[in-house]
């Protein structure tokens, strides 16, 4: 198990490439692939499409350094934004909101009518999956765990991070890598060839994610600000039953109907 | 004297037979397919608007041994995108400057906040004034 963290991969391959920058690109280049095939297969060939990954790029590029900005209600206590842009935190659920809201406005701004999440969700899981190997080696794991399988940092790295010396903690980007890559599985084996609704299997695994990351941050070790609860705990309070409540009105609606398959 | 108007052996003497309606066994052409467009100008774009920034920004700091002149390359990380939009106005560019703001904004999700932090830093004991 881990017991240092790997700022660079220079231990491991003896390049002193930035790991977190490392697999964030390297999960980028996957959720392209992916991307690009389930494009061809659902025949989006529109050179709009173009448009729609530009939007979702652009929105994620700037929401995941805003989405951690306004911390505090004391506005002159928040950095500025050229300090959050350059020494501001990145979010993961900034960068998602961004990237959808960036591709609505990009459809709308080049009239591209076709849903598109069926081709971002499995895209997206994937390349999350690989892109969080980098938060693995170079993060805080998660809060003391009292099992043996948590993560125990040595001295100088616990100090680094701010976080207990010699005790197990929970392994929190391993859960997130096993969702991601369960959620993968699941939208490309499954759910992609059965789901007759256009778009809508970005909506089950934002629902998904969203709740799997509400549990998941009371082990990230992350600052409690409220009432026991994180920020991305507040985030996702509110959005939650807002994709919870379109699943519900959507199914009302019959949307949800899964494709018969001819068993031999 | 008039020649008889050349009759192909096999057919019956008389005016050629009308085309029957479409739909009734003629091949019907195939609709014309838009023409490939060019992925060079798209991915040289992407490469571009990600490698640029750096370019302008490491390049002078390294040049300089950290000295002033990195301050004025910082402008890239402004300019490129910039351009990018520029580019992308201009219908014969349209493609280049796709390219160039989705390398560019691709790049700035992989990373470039660190990164971009490191600049900073270095060029701070520069002066930036």
């Amino acid at each position: 198990m881990l017991s240092a963290m790997y700022p660079t991969l220079a231990p491991l391959i003896g390049v002193p490439v930035p790991t977190h920058g490392f697999f964030v690109a390297l999960g980028v280049v996957v959720a392209a692939c992916v991307f690009v095939v389930e494009a061809r297969r659902r025949g989006h060939t529109d050179e709009r499409i173009l448009y729609v990954v530009l939007g979702a790029l652009m929105g994620g590029a700037i929401f995941m350094r805003l989405g951690t900005w306004l911390q505090h209600l004391d506005l002159r206590q928040n950095a500025s934004l050229v300090e959050q842009w350059a020494y501001g935190n990145r979010s993961i659920l900034g960068g998602l909101v961004g990237a959808w809201l960036g591709v609505h406005v990009a459809k709308r701004v080049v009239g591209y009518r076709l849903r598109t999440g069926d081709l971002f969700a499995p895209a997206v899981a994937l390349g999350m999956a690989v892109g969080r190997v980098g938060c693995l080696l170079t993060e805080l794991p998660g809060t003391p765990t009292g099992s043996s399988y948590g993560i125990t940092l040595d001295r100088t790295t616990a100090a680094r991070l701010g976080a207990p010396a010699g005790v197990p903690l929970h392994p929190s980007f391993v859960y997130e890598i096993v969702f991601h890559a369960v959620a993968f599985a699941v939208l490309w084996f499954w759910l992609r060839h059965r789901l007759t609704a256009p778009g809508e299997t970005l909506t089950f695994y934002l629902a998904a994610y969203g709740i799997f990351r509400f549990f998941v941050e009371f082990v990230r070790g992350n600052e409690v600000v409220w009432a026991g609860l994180t920020r991305p705990q507040l985030f996702l309070l509110l959005t939650i039953p807002l994709i919870l409540g379109r699943i519900a009105w959507q199914a009302r609606r019959g949307v949800y109907r899964l494709a018969a398959v001819e068993v031999s | 004297m008039s020649q008889p108007p050349y009759q192909p052996p096999g057919q019956p003497p008389g005016p050629p037979p009308d085309p029957p309606p479409e739909g009734a066994g003629w091949p019907t052409p195939l609709p014309a397919t838009p023409a490939k467009k060019p992925k060079a100008p798209l991915l040289a774009g992407m490469l571009i608007g990600a490698v640029a920034p750096w370019f302008f920004s490491l390049v002078p700091l390294i040049l300089t041994n950290g000295n002033t002149a990195a301050g004025y390359g910082l402008y890239a990380w402004v300019l490129v995108p910039l351009a990018g939009i520029v580019l992308l106005l201009v219908p014969k560019t349209r493609r280049w400057g796709l390219g160039v703001l989705i390398g560019f904004f691709g790049m700035l999700i992989i990373g470039a906040g660190a990164c971009l932090t490191i600049v900073v830093g270095l060029n701070a004991s520069g002066g930036f004034s």
